[in-house]
């Protein structure tokens, strides 16, 4: 997809007629953007941003699968399976891309992995949204969807992500009073 | 699931929110996190700086402040503590959930930050579903305030990015390892330290011992030249007397010298006859 039919910015012919997917959508925009300008201002802490713009994006990325196949199955939408399987393949195209990046150590290597990571997480969403997403658009209906925050879904779609939370303050000796 | 529920709802009712970071990217980070993952009418401020930081909140009550705790480490310390100990002084609700984040932690400044009143710490990469769970956390704590002590309750857990959990052990063995060398880069300077000192107590002792045999060896032989001396006077007062002695025999052996006046006339004829011959 080229830069002409994939804006930068999530606009509203991109709209699936669902807030809580529309403003899914443009986080990813949002996100591919900010991992982008970081690289073209390129600042000394470069890695620690993309790294964290990378955790990110593949939370929100398995957050926003989980809520639209959530309500594509509350809905009995007859593509689900379709769907699921494409959603599986940008996963696991992600997931490589992730890898890659983190073997690399050379610093303009990481920069390029980055840069080709959010290009690719651009025109796939643009391209999905166009092409995928806006097949479900007059079978979805709001009362199908999850609303609640994208971090939220992120949290369940994640494995391990019950409450088991890590606790820092136990890698220390001692506990504090009170 | 109640309890999620509950404090979902919690999370989701808060609407201010400041972002206290001066690096833009993470500012940008960050309200993307929140933006789309949090409370959906969510106002974020940011501030670059402590003092910054202060007047936003002194000019408008925030319901959390998200910050980076090595501002530097002690601006960020000040910053949290005079928030947490300022229940005169501001107006604004001094018991707010705080959540900090760094690239890394040592024990020391999570010893810190926690007893300057942190409610979470993060590690680096941030992560959105993290970043909630904290929230969730931190507004869930009661807060203690003692003359010692002002923050949330420290017998608690601080949270960190669980999709990172290996990398957070190896982080924990990495603390612990860092824990102990300290503890041990410590005891060697003790080590160190006293052995310099037993060093330099042992240099004073033997600098003390050689002074000490140089005056006593210089003592001797100022003995020894004062008994020589003595010794000379008197091989010279001997000698002297002996002199004296030798003489004094010479003399008395010596015959007296004739008084011609004394001499009979036959005595003075021998005695002419002798001067003659
Ligand atoms: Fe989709």
């Amino acid at each position: 997809m080229t830069d002409q039919a994939c804006p930068i910015e999530w606009t509203p012919d991109l709209s699936v007629g669902i807030e809580a997917i529309d403003d899914d959508h443009k986080t990813f925009f949002v996100v591919a953007d900010l991992m982008q300008s970081a690289i073209r201002e390129n600042p000394q802490n470069l890695e620690a941003i993309l790294r964290s713009s990378i955790t990110i994006l593949q939370e929100y990325v398995n957050g926003h699968f989980l809520r639209e196949e959530r309500a594509m199955e509350a809905a009995g939408y007859p593509k689900l399976a379709e769907h699921h399987a494409l959603h599986e393949a940008f996963k696991a195209t992600a997931h490589r891309f992730v890898e890659d990046f983190n073997k690399i150590v050379d610093h303009n290597e990481q920069k390029k992995a980055a840069q080709k990571l959010a290009e690719v997480v651009h025109d796939w969403v643009c391209d999905h949204i166009a092409k995928v997403d806006m097949a479900y658009k007059d079978f979805l209906k709001a009362e199908h969807v999850d609303s609640r925050p994208l971090a939220f879904l992120s949290q369940e779609a994640d494995e391990g992500g019950d409450d088991d939370d890590f606790d820092l303050m136990s890698m220390i000796p001692g506990d504090g009073p009170q | 699931m109640q309890d999620k529920v509950e404090i979902v709802f919690n999370i989701l009712s808060a609407e201010y929110c400041l972002v206290l970071d001066p690096n833009p990217h993470y500012q940008r980070l960050v309200k993307e996190i929140l933006r789309f993952g949090g409370p959906k009418n969510l106002e974020i401020e940011f501030a670059v700086d402590a003092d910054h930081g202060l007047r936003l909140l002194r000019e408008g009550s925030m319901h959390f402040i998200v910050m980076e705790t090595k501002l530097p480490l002690e601006e960020s310390i000040d910053f949290l503590m005079k928030i947490r100990k300022g229940r005169a002084k501001w107006n604004f609700d001094i018991s707010l959930p705080i959540i900090g984040y760094a690239d890394a932690f040592t024990p020391q400044e999570i010893y810190r930050l926690r007893d300057a009143g942190i409610s979470e710490l993060m590690i680096r990469p941030l992560s959105a579903a993290i970043f909630f769970k904290c929230l969730k956390s931190a507004s869930s704590r009661k807060f203690i305030e003692t003359s010692g002590y002002c923050g949330p309750d420290r017998r608690r857990r601080l949270v960190m990015n669980y999709a990172n959990k290996r990398r957070a052990d190896d982080r924990a063995a990495e603390l612990a390892e860092a824990a102990k060398a300290e503890e041990a880069r410590l005891k060697a300077e003790a080590d160190a330290k006293a052995a310099l000192q037993a060093a330099a107590k042992a240099e004073e002792e033997k600098a003390r011992k050689l002074e000490e045999a140089q005056a006593e060896a210089a003592r001797k032989k100022a003995q020894a030249e004062e008994l020589a001396r003595e010794k000379a006077q008197a091989e010279a007062a001997a000698a002297a007397a002996a002199e004296m002695a030798r003489k004094k025999a010479e003399a008395e052996a010596a015959p007296a010298k004739p008084d011609p006046s004394a001499m009979t006339q036959e005595e003075l004829a021998r005695h002419l006859l002798k001067q003659k011959k």
